[in-house]
């Protein structure tokens, strides 16, 4: 009983977790993608600051934020292999800049609200 | 590199066809690289089971692709509970008098009582199905996050309207006459009709005028679909939901048209020759072509011509399962 309850609440948690991410990861990609970048590269730059992605949910999130316009690609070669590179347009950049400002703008409201309340993040 | 070419190649037939190449070429590109970065790790080259493993990672073809596909749901969730409360309306009006028909049925159906009891059995299953459903989306409710349980409610709901759909061709008549032509089944049906008409109509009225919401006229297109196929098998919603089915004829015009056609197929030959409906036979409208006739929910002419079924009393004794 008390395991499916654990279990229940083990789903309840990623469910929830990958609700957060979601939102997060444009923000992480927009600004990753400042720099040129092919997908593997990029997945590799994410994992490496702690924002580990899969291929199937990064290569999708890159094709819709092209087809947005925030993104632009073009197929190059390089070691001579054919690869996508992916870089941030101009769009891009001014939504990136909105949203870093939302990102702060609710990073400090959480921050008092969890003082308020005590459970100060430590 | 054939056990990546063959995965590569299940994903692709999964993949929009418009994007399948580049979607491919980026897919490939991203696993050679991974597989070169991992042997760059290990010193040597990956075994095949070792790629395998990395494939199974990915996850299967069609999950795979399935992300690149745009979002798409058939019902989505505004729409959702409109649906749902279709649902639950129609299998409210829909399972109980089944029941009692049913169970008439297997009490005074004249043939072996073994036999009686597995055709009852079959046929009490075919209307089963919205219990099942109700059932299935309570179990939902209540373990919202579990994955068995929505699997349920999709056995459920896909079990049920397959059956149904099945059923009326390959299951055992269960209709039987009580002599002088009274269909017993039609008329406990015909009976309920009248408290379910009463009941449901004006809530689909109000769907149908005053709603602009393109869910309502999903729900009212819907329920005009299930009054015209469930019309077709028993006659029930046809009495049931008549004014339903005219709200809903112009959006399932060509189902209406097949069902007028079947009618005239099924009732060649028993057409009435009575002065009455020599009239409207000669009925026509303002552009001077014949009209069809809508009377009490059923099409009883067609282009002018009659199709109301008389039932002779020598044809109703002659049935083999009537009770004398």
């Amino acid at each position: 009983m008390t395991q499916s309850i654990n279990n229940g609440n083990d789903s309840l948690l990623e469910n929830l977790r990958l609700e957060l991410r979601r939102g997060c990861l444009v923000l992480a990609v927009l600004a990753e993608l400042r720099n040129e970048q092919y997908g593997y590269t990029l997945r590799k730059g994410l994992a490496e600051r702690g924002l580990e992605v899969d291929e199937g949910t990064l290569y999708p999130l890159l094709r819709r934020l092209e087809t947005q316009g925030l993104l632009a690609s073009e197929w190059r070669e390089e070691d001579k292999r054919n690869k996508r590179f992916y870089k941030i347009s101009r769009d891009g950049k001014l939504v990136l800049k909105q949203l870093l400002a939302e990102w702060q703008a609710i990073g400090q409201s959480l921050e008092g609200i969890l003082k308020e309340s005590g459970h100060g993040a430590h | 590199m054939e056990l990546i070419n063959r995965y590569l190649q299940a994903v692709k037939f999964w993949l929009p066809k418009n994007q399948k190449q580049d979607i491919i070429a980026e897919l490939a590109e991203d696993l050679r690289s991974q597989i070169e970065d991992r042997e760059a790790e290990l010193g040597r080259k990956l075994n095949e089971s070792e790629v395998a493993d990395l494939l199974k990672q990915r996850g299967r073809p069609v999950l795979v692709a399935n992300r690149y596909r745009p979002q798409q749901h058939l019902i989505g969730p505004v729409l959702f509970p409109i649906y749902l409360f279709v649902l639950e309306v129609v299998a409210a009006f829909y399972l109980l008098p089944w029941i009692l028909v049913w169970i008439t049925v297997a009490i005074f159906r004249p043939v072996h009582p073994g036999q009686s009891l597995i055709a009852t059995i079959g046929s009490f299953w075919t209307s089963f199905w919205p219990m099942a459903f109700l059932h299935g989306r309570k179990h939902h409710h209540r373990i919202r996050d579990s994955r068995e349980s929505s699997g349920q409610v999709q056995v459920y709901g896909a079990v049920g309207p397959a059956q149904t759909a099945a059923g009326p061709r390959s299951q055992p008549d269960t209709a039987f006459h009580l002599g002088h032509g009274v269909d017993c089944e039609h008329s406990v049906l015909q009976l309920v009709a009248v408290v379910g008409r009463r009941a449901l109509v004006p809530d689909a009225h109000s769907l149908g005028r005053c709603n602009r919401h393109p869910g309502a006229d999903l729900a009212v297109l819907l329920l005009g679909l299930f009054a015209a196929w469930s019309g077709e098998h028993s006659g029930f919603c046809s009495q049931c939901f008549p004014s339903l089915l005219d709200i809903g004829a112009s959006r399932v015009s060509p189902l209406v048209r097949w069902r007028r056609f079947r009618d005239l197929l099924a009732d060649e030959g028993q057409h009435c020759s009575g002065d009455q409906c020599r009239k409207r036979r000669s009925g026509k409208n303002r552009s001077g072509r014949t009209r069809d006739q809508l009377v009490g929910g059923k099409i009883v002419s067609l282009g002018g011509r009659c199709l109301r079924t008389h039932r002779p009393e020598q044809r109703v004794s002659d049935h083999p399962r009537s009770v004398q």
